[in-house]
């Protein structure tokens, strides 16, 4: 019974190639050739699909970094998890001071151990601060990576005069900046060539949500709170996240649209249970 | 001859609710010096010696006293910015100058209006020169602006149009400020100068035009040639990168001949739409970029050269309502005000941002209520709620109707008071020995006694807390208080209320705190100050047998009560009563019996005795329990549902005691 079917179909469809009318129940029963042609143009379509997505639209993904030099490049690499381990301690490297929440370690920046006073400010600066942590974290990463562009200057044949590197980082509206003062001598083909200064530029949001943070942190030791909604409408590409915990322990979570994370806990004007009393 | 014996007896039904017994010592932590960084790593705390690190300085002292951890405000000079309470150490160790005086005394904390092209921000001067220097445009400090609105309005105020130049020969546009410019302006978008326009060293501004307007003439200069995000609309930008008019996919009507016009000429503001850039916060759309996901990313529905439009910003709350961009609102754990927040339970305030709901928690132990209002715009209820102080603290003693209910100063409410309700007085602590008197004038005491009968022999007998004055009556009228009214008797030692001053009622929180009542705290404290003490006046008639000559109990009566129940010659407690005082004392914080936030049923926090005998609610008594003070009016508790199938267990009833 099922052999009959099976010829049925077969009939069927070379009936429609013919142009006789076409059994929409049958519209599926091709023959092989058929099958490998509709394959054929599916493969198709998906490679032109592909080709369409990556070279028209062009994700960033698969950004033109291979473009850059070597020292940028590197250096760039090892900026990236550094931002992002500081931004999780509020710029504090190793901090001891925390509020543990979620097994993730909150940074204080301002705290009181006593019930009605403003928190007593623990980070003044923290873009200085985490300017000065970023430049330490980032030093021997720079000093790698002009070893690494020195070496491979002279893998390429040219006689270099490596010099100590100085950098000075800084955190700008528009990124962090990186210049890096390596008086470095390149000699190739009888010629030389000095070059004193290297500038790399990273963008970021950082100095956005640190002075968000630092807004948060003047509205904390002033008024022991601070409304993150009426920032979050100044600044629609941050996330701020607000949670209090029990003991009057507020912990903010700022995220850029880079999903960096900055994190701090402060304790402000923390009212006790009942009528409680001056301590903690 | 019949004689009657007139016994009074006095029936003393304590009922105490009690949370913990701790006593005050232990929640008082020593603080004896002034650390200048603890073990922990935090700066200039007061504490206890042992949290202090030894590297630092150890002062026997507060810390405010001390010069190091002074508090102060902290400038940054590379940054320009201010920071007060700041210690004098930490702000120096930082790099900071520091200062004893307020920011707001200080000359480089004064704030001022720096306007950067058409943008403005409220800071210091040096944060200006910063912010302008980095931006490469000349500082524009207005220290005649005080306030941060007018600082944006001035940004707002200001003109905008092409700036024309000439760059290497070529003629360059750039769409911005007047100031901005610095050119030679002209002064009317209409005057278009010829000869101006071909001045190869000149700079001309002109007010109103876009860089594309064809009278300028500037080359390589194409209208319309993509789309960006500015100022939360999407805006139509030109082959060079200047702004022009918020986009429409009806390209002739944005670009208006080349002139600027305003956002609402071109298409009315927008809460989702991808034709119209004029996106509008209040109506829930903000400027976003276009989907980037594969779909999207394909281009369908996308408009050649747009890469922006107006994405929704709503969100729905947890009842499904739409809710706008920025609106917020409140959510409770369970029944909210009228003193019936469950134990356990908090307010919280969700906000509406960027199309997802935040969940932001007031704080903790109901020390923030949440609170909100509505704005009315023509798209209907904007609404707004914020998480505030909840000023319980001196609700027990207000004694008066219109002070308690002054929303101004506290939030309280004025409930009608329960038999025997004692609250606030400031002698008395649940645990103590401290003598307890119902607050009734000695004269309605009197006047009750001599209605009984001539015969009557007075027996008093007092409760294990000391009654010292027979009030004679029941106390219908008592009225809980704190400090003010109350008065000692010197001659007893009896502490009562000066009724004088007093209202019919009492005055408890409105949104009831909550008590850590598991640790050492302040929940006794809080909770002890509502007691509740029923004196009941019973007279006993007795008669004497003729035949055996001994005296028969004739009747028993008790005056009208609250309290208790007659059956024959015994009396039951009433349920009601007692219900009635555990509101109150529910009132008061997480006290007494009751539900907590999870619907649980907590027979605990409480303790209701008459003489040696404790009863306890049941849990089939949760209409009872279920009853809420009503706020205001002081007649009646609303709600009031009695449990028929209360029963006092066999064994007991309550007898009277000659």
């Amino acid at each position: 019974m099922a052999k009959n079917n099976m010829n049925q179909k077969r009939g069927s469809t070379n009936l429609n190639k013919r142009g006789s009318h076409r059994d929409p129940r049958q519209i599926f029963s091709l023959d092989k050739r058929g099958q490998v042609t509709i394959f054929i143009i599916i493969a198709i379509l998906i490679v032109a699909i592909i080709l369409f997505y990556f070279y028209y639209l062009g994700p960033t993904v698969f950004s033109t970094n291979a473009k850059k030099p070597y020292l940028e490049r590197c250096i760039e690499s090892g900026l990236a998890p550094q931002i992002e381990k500081l931004s999780l301690a509020a710029g504090v490297v190793n901090p001891t001071f925390t509020s543990q929440y979620l097994d993730e370690n909150y940074t204080f920046i301002c705290y009181t151990n006593e019930y009605y006073k403003p928190c007593v400010v623990q980070q003044p600066f923290l873009k200085d601060s985490f300017e000065k942590a970023l430049a330490a974290a980032m030093k021997p990463k720079i000093q790698e990576c002009y070893d690494g562009a020195i070496a491979e200057l002279q893998a390429q044949g040219n006689e270099i005069t490596p010099g100590t590197i100085k950098t000075n980082l800084s955190i700008d509206p528009d990124g962090v900046s990186i210049k890096i003062n390596a008086p470095t001598v390149r000699s190739a083909d009888g010629a030389s060539s000095f070059s004193k200064s290297i500038d790399v530029n990273v963008y970021s949001d950082l100095y956005t949500v640190i002075m968000v943070a630092n807004s948060i942190l003047q509205f904390e030791s002033s008024y022991g709170d601070s409304d993150v909604s009426s920032f979050m409408f100044y600044y629609p590409d941050l996330k701020i996240e607000k949670i209090r915990r029990d003991d009057s322990v507020k912990l903010y979570i700022i995220t850029d649209k880079n999903d960096i994370k900055y994190r701090f806990a402060s304790r402000s004007y923390a009212w006790p249970p009942g009528y409680g009393n001056t301590y903690d | 001859m019949i004689k009657k014996l007139g016994i009074i007896a006095v029936l003393a039904f304590m009922f105490i609710f009690i949370i913990g017994n701790v006593s005050a010592e232990s929640v008082l932590s020593t603080s004896s010096v002034c650390c200048e960084k603890t073990i922990s790593g935090a700066f200039c705390l007061n504490g206890a010696e042992s949290t202090c690190d030894k590297t630092g300085k150890i002062v026997p002292t507060s810390c405010e006293s001390t010069s190091f951890c002074k508090l102060g405000t902290c400038y940054d000079s590379k940054e320009g910015l201010c920071l007060e309470n700041v210690p004098q150490r930490v702000c120096q160790t930082n790099g900071g100058t520091w200062s004893d005086k307020k920011a707001n005394e200080l000359a480089q904390c004064k704030l001022g209006c720096c306007i950067l092209a058409d943008q403005a921000s409220f800071v210091t001067m040096t944060r200006c020169k910063s912010l302008s220097t980095f931006y490469g445009i000349k500082i524009d400090f207005r220290t005649s602006i005080t306030s941060e609105t007018a600082c944006v309005a001035a940004a707002n105020s200001q003109d905008e149009g092409a700036c024309v130049s000439f760059e290497a020969g070529v003629k360059t546009c750039k769409f911005t400020t007047r100031q901005q410019c610095g050119g030679t302006t002209t002064t009317s978008s209409e005057i278009l100068n010829a000869s101006a326009l071909d001045d190869l060293s000149g700079k001309y501004f002109y007010k109103g035009l876009l860089c594309s307007a064809e009278e300028l003439g500037v080359p390589n200069c194409a209208r319309q040639a993509s789309t960006q995000c500015y100022e939360g609309k999407t805006y139509w930008f030109d082959s060079l990168g200047n702004r022009e008019n918020v986009y429409s996919n009806q390209g002739n009507l944005s670009w208006n001949k080349g002139r600027v016009t305003n956002p609402d000429t071109i298409c009315a503001k927008t809460g989702d739409s991808k034709t119209c850039g004029n996106c509008d916060y209040l109506a829930g759309s903000r400027c976003a970029p276009w989907d980037s996901s594969l779909l999207s990313g394909l281009g369908i529905g996308k408009p050649k050269n747009v890469d922006n439009y107006c994405k929704t910003t709503k969100c729905a709350d947890r009842d499904g309502n739409v809710r706008l961009n920025g609106e917020s609102w409140c959510v409770y754990d369970g029944e909210v005000g009228n003193a019936a927040d469950p134990a356990g339970s908090r307010h919280y305030r969700e906000i509406c941002v960027d199309g997802g709901v935040q969940v932001e928690a007031c704080d903790d132990f109901r020390n923030q209520i949440c609170i909100h209002s509505g704005i009315q715009t023509s798209a209907g209820e904007y609404s707004v709620a914020a998480c505030r102080v909840n000023r319980w603290q001196d609700c027990v003693s207000v004694t008066n109707k219109d002070d308690c209910e002054n929303t101004d100063q506290r939030d309280c409410i004025w409930a009608e008071a329960v038999d025997g309700i004692s609250l606030g007085n400031p002698k008395y602590a649940v645990g103590t020995t401290q003598p307890f008197t119902n607050p009734v004038s000695s004269a309605s005491a009197s006047s009750g006694a001599s209605t009984t009968a001539q015969d009557s022999v007075t027996a008093l007998t007092s409760t294990t807390n000391a009654v010292t004055s027979l009030t004679g009556d029941v106390i219908k009228t008592t009225v809980g208080s704190g400090v003010g009214p109350w008065e000692e008797n010197e001659l007893t030692n009896a502490w009562r209320v000066n009724r004088s001053s007093v209202d019919n009622g009492v005055c408890v929180p409105m949104v009831s705190p909550g008590l850590d009542f598991w640790q050492s705290g302040s929940s006794s404290q809080v909770c002890g100050q509502a007691t509740a003490t029923c004196t009941v006046e019973v007279t006993k008639t007795y008669k004497k047998n003729l035949l055996t000559g001994s005296q028969e109990l004739d009747s028993v009566s008790a005056r009208d009560n609250e309290c208790l129940t007659q059956k024959g010659i015994k009396f039951e407690v009433k349920p009601e009563w007692a219900a009635k005082a555990n509101a109150v004392c529910s009132a008061m914080g997480d006290c007494g019996a009751g539900f907590n936030f999870n619907e649980a049923f907590v027979n605990d926090g409480y303790e209701w005795k008459y003489k040696n005998r404790s009863y306890y609610f049941l849990e089939s008594d949760l209409g009872v329990l279920n009853q809420r003070l009503n706020p205001g009016t002081g007649e009646a508790i609303l709600d009031y549902v009695i449990n028929s199938k209360y029963q006092l267990k066999q064994g007991e009833t309550v007898y009277v005691k000659a």
